[in-house]
């Protein structure tokens, strides 16, 4: 059993570890770590980020540790992100003696990637039999963290004690996108998702809303889809390409891979909306860097999507017929050119990130969760 | 369903609007979209195989009021147990759509290449029979311009035939009457040449000998002239001489008088001596640069030796001595040497190095010294530092010191040298005249030595010499030649 960490009699600094298999600056766990890390850090704890890779582009600030190293076990308080399987950090739990918070970022259902990545598949699926056996291993005395309510559900699903998981936003850098949102008079559509490449994120539906848009409305319309590519999904992205080509839409469709941060920012402030046809988020990010930015989000109700969107968003049914591809398409024209309805999406999304997900409302919400776990039961 | 979040606008109503919009324009569902897009897309014919790809996609449905929503139930039961073999299917009608469209692209493509192929085949065909019909014309062009020059050149050699005819026949004519006159008149002169000949011979004789006798009477006034020249400057030397002892004696008071103007005039022509020993320095050269240019003196002193038991019976002079490189190379040489020199530094220093230095006037020593008391006396950048009359006076107190077969060595700049004459001369200021080569090789023979020769010494470095053309050779001859030379003469 590990100990019970007594904040009024330790003798030194208490020290905080935020652990998981690889530390990226390109995604979402990365910036939720990093968010976590200067928190802590300027209240003064000994933080250091354990893991198996390490993105140096993080800077020199951030204290990095390989989990293979003996100090890494001499933590009081260990957060351990979970997102995909990772058997080295499930062996690292075994011997670690400070008390451990659970950070659960959804693990995508195989079912999804099984058509394109046996291999990625599987690992998702070995990652949900671990989130069983992690949340049995630590049932009495673990807490967790989900991003979302539709993500703390798959928790309870796998077993959870309801009394132990608690719902936290991810620590995100919308404070780096507000913007006013655009509210003239727009010719041309710039429709914009950021979601990596991957089958869940429902990019055929994306061209098939703007085939049919191009086909029924008119010719002013650009679909721009930015994210990153793992090898392990080539054959989709190949195969978006292909359905751009075959639909003869080549002219209203861009891929960009692996943009920077920079050019994100620009991106959305040149967007006149923000699509999403994704089947399965556990909170996702960019809709609320959409909100941010001041960009409607046109959204489907799958996931969590509804629950970070917040109220008075468009959120409708997965597209399934030809009919919801040009219903998506009218919606589009209607969230363009109707200026009123545009304001008032513009402002309830900015209501939602100030309320939910600004920097101070994340770091109340972490701490809320957090300290809990440090006090004496 | 939409789900409505908010009241600020009845986002239900717009949505639900458009929902019906939009099932109205697509009522026919998948058919009327492929219908569609057969009429407006850019690649139609494939369309529809991406559209339909998706096996998955439609919902099922069914007609019958009761059992319809257990039927739809069991139909998507089924489709669960089957998603492993539809998703395979899906996968496939995709890939059969991709392939189907590279291929409609491929086959566009080569059609519109044969297309291209046939056009340009036709413009060639075109082409050919152009270039045929002005070939045609060339050749016919070509045949008539070859008779015509055949033509002409016929006529050509007729011409030239004849003319070559004509003139030969004319040439052949004059010729004739040319030779018979030749022989007349050779003739005629040959008789008249036999008449004149003995008068001729004498006139002949008579002229030689006149030629000969002005010859030997215009070389007769010449000595005459130079013995007359002679006599002038005895006499005039004498003159001066008489005046210079006057004025002496007129302004000579005490003893003890001159004796302090002396020093007194000693002492202020030493007031500069660290200063011109510098410019020598900085100017002239180094020590070793000074000795090394002294060298090309030696064989002419070494061959001195041959004329006496050996070198260090030997006796020089070196007049204005410097620091001391004529006398370190006489040492070395086994003579025995003596220096003059004004500088005190310089002085100081050859005394230093345990050379035989005096510090005086040249004339001054020169004066105390008796007749025939050196084989060489050496003077090497001292002449352009005197007056006109100094210099002679120095000549003549060379000569007498020297003897017989002795030796004079006289360096000095060369102003011939355009650089040195007009710029390098004067870095000296105590220099008082450039003197060319051959006024002083003048001066030298007109004091009595004899055998004197001109050297031309220390020419500029090849490399600052200009491009060799005639031009070039004179420019360079003017700027970049001799910067010294040295008169060497010999006392009979």
């Amino acid at each position: 059993m590990p100990q019970i960490i007594n904040m009024a009699r330790q003798p030194h600094l208490v020290r905080i570890a935020i652990c998981h298999r690889a530390f990226v600056m390109s995604d979402a766990i990365g910036h939720d770590i990093l968010g976590m890390y200067s928190l802590l850090s300027e209240m003064g704890f000994d933080v250091a980020v354990l893991g198996e890779f390490f993105d140096r582009s993080a800077g020199a600030d951030v204290k990095f540790i390989p989990v293979s190293a003996t100090e890494a076990t001499l933590f009081d308080l260990i957060i351990y992100h979970h997102s995909i399987n990772w058997a080295v950090g499930e062996k690292f739990l075994r011997n670690v003696r400070g008390t451990v918070v659970f950070r659960y970022h959804s693990i995508t259902p195989p079912a999804f990637l099984q058509p394109y990545s046996t291999a990625y598949a599987n690992e998702c699926a070995v990652g949900i039999q671990q989130t069983v056996r992690l949340l049995q291993h630590h049932r009495n005395w673990a807490h967790w963290m989900a991003t979302s309510h539709f993500s703390r559900n798959e928790l309870l699903t796998c077993g959870a004690d309801p009394s132990r998981v608690s719902v936290v936003p991810p620590f995100t850098l919308v404070a780096d996108y507000f913007a006013l949102g655009n509210l003239q008079d727009v010719r041309e559509v710039k429709a914009l998702f950021i979601g990596r490449f991957v089958p869940n994120k429902a990019h055929r539906d994306l061209i098939k809303i703007v085939h049919s848009y191009l086909h029924h409305i008119d010719d002013g319309i650009i679909l721009e889809l930015v994210g990153t590519l793992d090898d392990n999904f080539r054959a989709y992205f190949d195969e978006l390409q292909g359905l751009v080509d075959g639909l003869g839409i080549r002219d209203h469709v861009q891929m960009k891979i692996a943009v920077s941060h920079e050019d994100l920012a620009e991106l959305l402030r040149s967007s006149t909306v923000f699509l999403c046809c994704s089947v399965h988020e556990g909170f996702c990010v960019p809709v609320i860097e959409a909100q941010a930015a001041g960009v409607p989000v046109i959204s489907v109700n799958a996931g969590a999507l509804s629950e970070t969107l917040g109220p008075g968003q468009v959120v409708c049914d997965l597209p399934e017929t030809s009919s919801d591809y040009l219903f998506y398409a009218y919606v589009i024209r209607e969230v363009v050119r109707n200026l009123e309805l545009r304001r008032m999406l513009i402002a309830n999304a900015h209501s939602n990130v100030i309320r939910r997900f600004s920097p101070e409302a994340v770091e109340n919400q972490f701490l809320a969760s957090l300290l809990p776990a440090l006090t004496l039961q | 369903m939409v789900y409505i979040l908010s009241q600020s606008i009845d986002l239900q109503s717009i949505l639900a609007e458009l929902r019906a919009r939009a099932r109205d324009n697509t009522d026919t569902g998948s058919t009327h979209t492929n219908k569609e897009m057969a009429q407006h897309g850019p690649l139609s014919d494939t369309a529809p195989l991406y559209y339909n790809s998706d096996i998955c996609r439609d919902p099922f449905t069914s007609h019958r009021p009761i059992l319809g929503k257990f039927i739809i139930r069991l139909k998507n039961f089924a489709k669960e147990l089957l998603v492993q073999i539809f998703s395979r299917q899906i996968q496939y009608n995709f890939a059969n759509a991709k392939v189907a469209t590279a291929l409609h692209q491929k086959l566009t493509s080569v059609a519109k290449n044969q297309n291209d192929i046939l056009a340009w085949r036709t413009q060639l065909d075109h082409t050919q029979t152009d270039l045929t019909a002005r070939l045609d014309q060339l050749v016919w062009t070509q045949t008539s311009v070859s008779r015509g020059l055949s033509a002409t050149q016929e006529a050509f050699n007729k011409s030239l035939k004849d003319l070559e005819t004509r003139t030969t026949l004319s040439i052949n004519e004059s010729l004739k009457d040319l030779e018979t006159r030749i022989t007349v008149s050779i003739n005629e002169l040959k008789s008249e040449l036999r008449s004149k000949s003995s008068a001729d011979e004498i006139q002949f004789s008579e002229k030689a000998s006149a030629t000969a006798i002005l010859e030997v009477q215009e070389q007769q006034r010449h000595l005459l002239r130079q013995i007359q020249e002679h006599t002038r400057m005895a006499m005039d030397q004498q003159r001066r001489l008489s005046i210079l002892l006057a004025e002496v004696r007129q302004h000579l008071t005490s003893t003890a008088n001159m004796e302090r103007l002396e020093r007194i005039a000693s002492e202020r022509d030493h007031l500069l001596d660290s200063l011109y020993y510098t410019l020598e320095e900085r100017f002239r050269g180094t020590r070793d640069d000074i000795k090394d240019r002294l060298k090309v003196y030696l064989p002419y002193i070494e061959a001195l030796s041959s004329s006496s038991t050996g070198m260090g019976s030997l006796s020089a002079l070196d007049i204005g001595c410097g620091r001391g490189e004529f006398l370190e190379w006489y040492r070395e040489m086994g003579i025995s040497a003596k220096g003059v020199e004004l500088n005190r530094i310089c002085v100081d220093e050859c005394r230093k190095m345990e050379l035989d230095v005096v510090e005086s006037e040249a004339r001054a020593f020169l004066t105390h010294q008796r007749d025939g008391s050196f084989n060489a006396v050496s003077a090497i950048h001292v002449v352009e530092h005197l007056p006109f009359d100094e210099l002679i006076a120095l000549l003549d107190e060379m000569l007498r010191v020297l003897r017989p077969q002795g030796l004079l060595i006289l360096e000095t700049p060369n102003p011939n040298n355009v650089l040195v004459g007009s710029g390098r001369f004067y870095l000296d200021p105590s220099h008082c005249k450039p003197l060319p080569p051959g006024l002083l090789q003048f001066l030298v023979e007109a004091r009595g030595f004899c055998n004197v020769q001109i050297h031309e010494l220390h020419p500029f470095p090849s490399f600052s010499r200009v491009q060799d053309s005639s031009v070039g050779q004179r420019f360079n001859e003017l700027f970049y030649g001799p910067q010294d030379y040295a008169v060497l003469g010999y006392k009979l």
